[in-house]
């Protein structure tokens, strides 16, 4: 068989909008390594947790849907800096077997709650782009657009002016606030933060927060392509958003974005080239997660500190 | 009890024989297990000591050599995979499928370390966790005669039974019912015994001291002519072999092996058993195994009632305390069970380290309270607190409550440590006293000490014989 060039728009298109999802997870990652120089490994699951409150308030209580995203990601982010505060704050980050076991803890606590509370089942969550609203001249009701011969979902666009719109967010919240300048004070030099005044511990949980309500952002936003919510959504955008944050380098926020979407795009590529060339779709989803598995290695073997990321220097 | 109530020296007579204690109850531990336990309750300590071994291997890289490789999974996976292969398409042998499973585990510990241990840190940990979230998935692919191999997502039984030969029937527990976990018992015993003795003298070989140096200040050890790449990554490979070989324990003790089995979960529980056993301590990994199947098997009796829902411990609650526990020991005791018993010990038994010429590095004589002590006093108390805390023990036994279960159960075991402690140190101040360092009034309460101490230490050793010639028996 030979490449088929028609149907490769397709995959762009596909990879792009999950890559966008891995983009916003792998930020979610950068953010807290940015604030706490630590990877937290729950982030999936505190993401997790922020979809399962939208499903919550939106399916089972009937809110708004937007509204209750926007509740989710309120109160997942005063849960991050709850977390940074009372578990992640005593210890050093230099050191960094405790965090990481902090982390796991976290990780294996909210899967397991979630599981208990809702059970392994998925839950249909209602998709926030599902159909081009009535108001765009005709398409409304249509659920995907033709573009150079292939299916422009709305839902793919809807993922990427979300994620532009809360990029330029996080952009405003940074450049032009005092919290924002305070971050990135913190995030470039903490002891010196510190001696200028800035309120570090404030702001590391302010990071966590950041974070957390972005990893909420990214949940939902992945949760239609997945049949709905459950406990274990996460678990594989986890390796890709990890794949992500270290293509892009762990401590770039346009490195993570810029990342996660070249992932998704390998990713969409490789589903075309080895899935429907090579081999036949069956041993795709297998592939997809070695591929990742793969490239966090080579890009960690040959750059280390990724893409975009600044080189650390160690002293003795 | 401010001062340890016994100082010894190291290697001095006192010492040697609070060491045969040790010796005595580990070795009563290990021959009353497969006599005294149900079957499947020697399954489970199969399983635990399986654990262990898997765990002595992360220790390897994590505790040892300071690297954060959490995906040891992987590597017992590929053991497991490989065992089950060659012992049901082969027709090979377990024991002939050992070698080359270890060989396969370390030569597969290179090809990952050589480009892992480049990166350092949170960095590997990235990497090992994606190395335990796709192993997997990796069993299922078709290609490659793969699937056909690994049984795909069906997973793979081993039919070959393991039974004991006739010439082993005599070993403790393996004729009967209870035969074959008996028989899988022994064979775990051995391939553990024998591994810890490896890893302990290579730790203190010459390159295992490299691995501790690295751990401590790794430029220093560079600059002590220490080759970082080559010792970080044998090590490395050291550890996978060392996981693989727990694969295939796994595989002779289930008889099945599955990629579910094999997931991320496994790899924390393997994290989890490390931290709560204690890092970097050889007898952790022990403990660490025994914790978490143990506490797993307790865990899944708890039911909490919360209004509307109900948190069943029988499904994903046991996780959730488990991550609970290990963020509670991160928080409050870093160095795990053995810190805590160390702690213990140190307040009844001190021991003096020795300097190369022989004598004590800290005078012993010193830690002598002379008139003013106490230590009659408190080893009668001891003595007398062990068996009134065994026959609390044995009354709450009848309570059929989980917590108050447990509570039992520790006390009941509590005299095997009072009792002896009782007795030596009983003994101890007599022979003060002899040497006119003591007053005459503690005369009594140090003999009743040493007499209550060593009939309760008397007790345990004829109540473990009695319980083992029993139940050996009557098969």
């Amino acid at each position: 068989m030979t490449w088929n060039f028609d149907i490769l728009p397709d995959f762009v298109f596909n990879g792009l909008s999950l890559g966008a999802i891995y983009g916003t997870v792998a930020l979610s990652l950068v953010l807290i390594f940015k604030a706490t120089t630590l990877i937290n490994f729950a982030t999936g699951e505190l993401a997790m947790i922020g979809a399962f409150m939208v499903y919550v308030l939106h399916m089972e209580q009937g809110l708004w849907l937007w509204l209750s995203i926007l509740i989710a990601m309120i109160i997942s982010a005063g849960l991050g800096a709850l977390i940074e505060r009372t578990l992640t704050r005593p210890f050093d980050p230099a050191d960094h077997l405790p965090v990481v076991l902090i982390t796991l803890g976290l990780f294996l606590i909210f899967n397991a709650l979630a599981g208990d509370i809702w059970n392994y089942q998925v839950r249909i969550l209602s998709n926030p782009f599902g159909k081009f609203p009535s108001w765009v001249p005709g398409l409304g009701g249509d659920r995907f657009v033709m573009v150079l011969g292939s299916r422009l979902k709305y839902q793919s666009i809807g993922i990427w002016v979300t994620l532009a719109l809360a990029l330029f967010l996080l952009g405003l919240i940074l450049n032009r606030t005092k919290m924002g300048l305070a971050f990135r004070a913190v995030s470039s030099n903490v002891e010196s933060a510190r001696l200028v005044g800035v309120h570090t511990g404030r702001t590391l949980g302010f990071g966590w927060a950041l974070a957390s309500a972005f990893g909420t952002l990214g949940a939902v936003l992945v949760a239609p392509q997945l049949g709905g919510v459950n406990p274990n959504m996460m678990a594989t955008i986890l390796i890709y958003a990890l794949a992500g944050a270290a293509l892009g380098g762990l401590d770039s926020m346009g490195g993570a974005v810029m990342g996660g979407v070249l992932i998704g795009l390998i990713q969409a590529v490789l589903v075309m080239w080895l899935g429907v060339v090579v081999m036949g779709q069956a041993y795709m989803s297998i592939l997809q997660l070695a591929a990742a598995f793969v490239l966090i290695l080579i890009v960690l073997l040959f750059r280390p500190s990724g893409l975009f990321g600044s080189r650390r220097v160690e002293r003795v | 009890m401010s001062s340890p109530l016994v100082v010894v020296a190291k290697g001095g007579a006192e010492h040697k024989r609070w060491q045969y204690v040790q010796y005595l109850y580990l070795a009563s531990f290990v021959l009353l297990v497969p006599v005294v336990l149900q079957p499947f309750e020697i399954g489970k300590m199969n399983r635990a000591l399986v654990l262990s071994v898997a765990i002595l291997a992360v220790n390897l890289v994590v505790g040892f050599n300071g690297m954060l490789a959490l995906g040891h999974s992987a590597f017992m996976g590929v053991g497991a995979f490989v065992t089950a292969s060659l012992v049901q398409d082969e027709n090979w042998d377990f024991w002939m499928a050992l070698p080359v499973v270890v060989m396969v585990g370390f030569v597969l510990g290179i090809l990952v370390g050589l480009p892992a241990l480049r990166v350092k840190g949170l960095y590997l940990a990235l990497i090992t966790i994606a190395q335990a979230t796709v192993f997997p998935t990796l069993v299922n692919i078709d290609e490659l005669g793969i699937a056909k191999r690994t049984g795909g997502p069906n997973g793979k039984g081993v039919s070959e039974e393991v039974i004991a030969p006739s010439y082993f029937e005599w070993l403790p527990g393996v004729d009967g019912a209870r035969g074959g976990s008996a028989y899988r018992y022994w064979c775990i015993i051995l391939i553990l015994g024998i591994t810890l003795l490896l890893v302990t003298n290579y730790i203190r070989s010459r390159p295992g001291r490299a691995v501790l140096a690295i751990r401590d200040n790794e430029a220093g050890a560079a600059v002590y002519g220490v080759n970082l790449p080559v010792v970080k990554t044998v090590n490395f490979a050291i550890s996978a072999g060392l996981g693989s070989l727990a694969g295939l324990m796994w595989c002779l003790d289930k008889g099945f092996v599955a990629g579910q089995d094999f997931t991320f979960l496994l790899a924390v529980d393997l994290i989890i058993g490390l931290v709560i056993g204690g890092v970097g301590t050889l007898q952790g990994s022990l403990l660490g195994g025994l914790f978490v199947v143990w506490v797993n098997d307790l865990t899944k009796r708890i039911t909490i009632p919360l209004g509307l829902y109900t948190l069943n411990g029988d499904g994903p609650l046991a996780k959730a305390i488990f991550g609970l526990i290990l963020i509670l020991f991160t928080f409050f005791a870093p160095g795990g069970i053995v810190s805590l018993a160390k702690s213990v010990q140190n307040k009844l038994i001190k021991v003096v380290p020795i300097r190369p010429d022989g004598t004590p590095a800290e005078d012993v004589d010193s830690f002598d309270p002379g008139m003013e002590s106490d230590r009659a006093q408190s080893a009668m108390k001891l003595a007398i607190l062990g068996p009134v805390l065994l026959t609390i023990g044995w009354l709450l036994m009848n309570v059929n409550n989980l917590i108050v279960g447990c509570v039992a159960f520790g006390l009941r075991f509590s005299i095997l440590v009072t009792a002896p402690v009782a007795m030596l140190v009983g003994s101890n101040e007599l022979k003060a006293l002899l040497a006119g360092r003591r007053p005459e009034s503690i005369k009594a309460q140090a003999s009743m000490a040493r007499l209550l101490g060593g009939l309760g230490f008397l007790f345990v050793l004829l109540y473990g014989l009695w319980l083992f010639k029993t139940q050996y028996s009557s098969r």
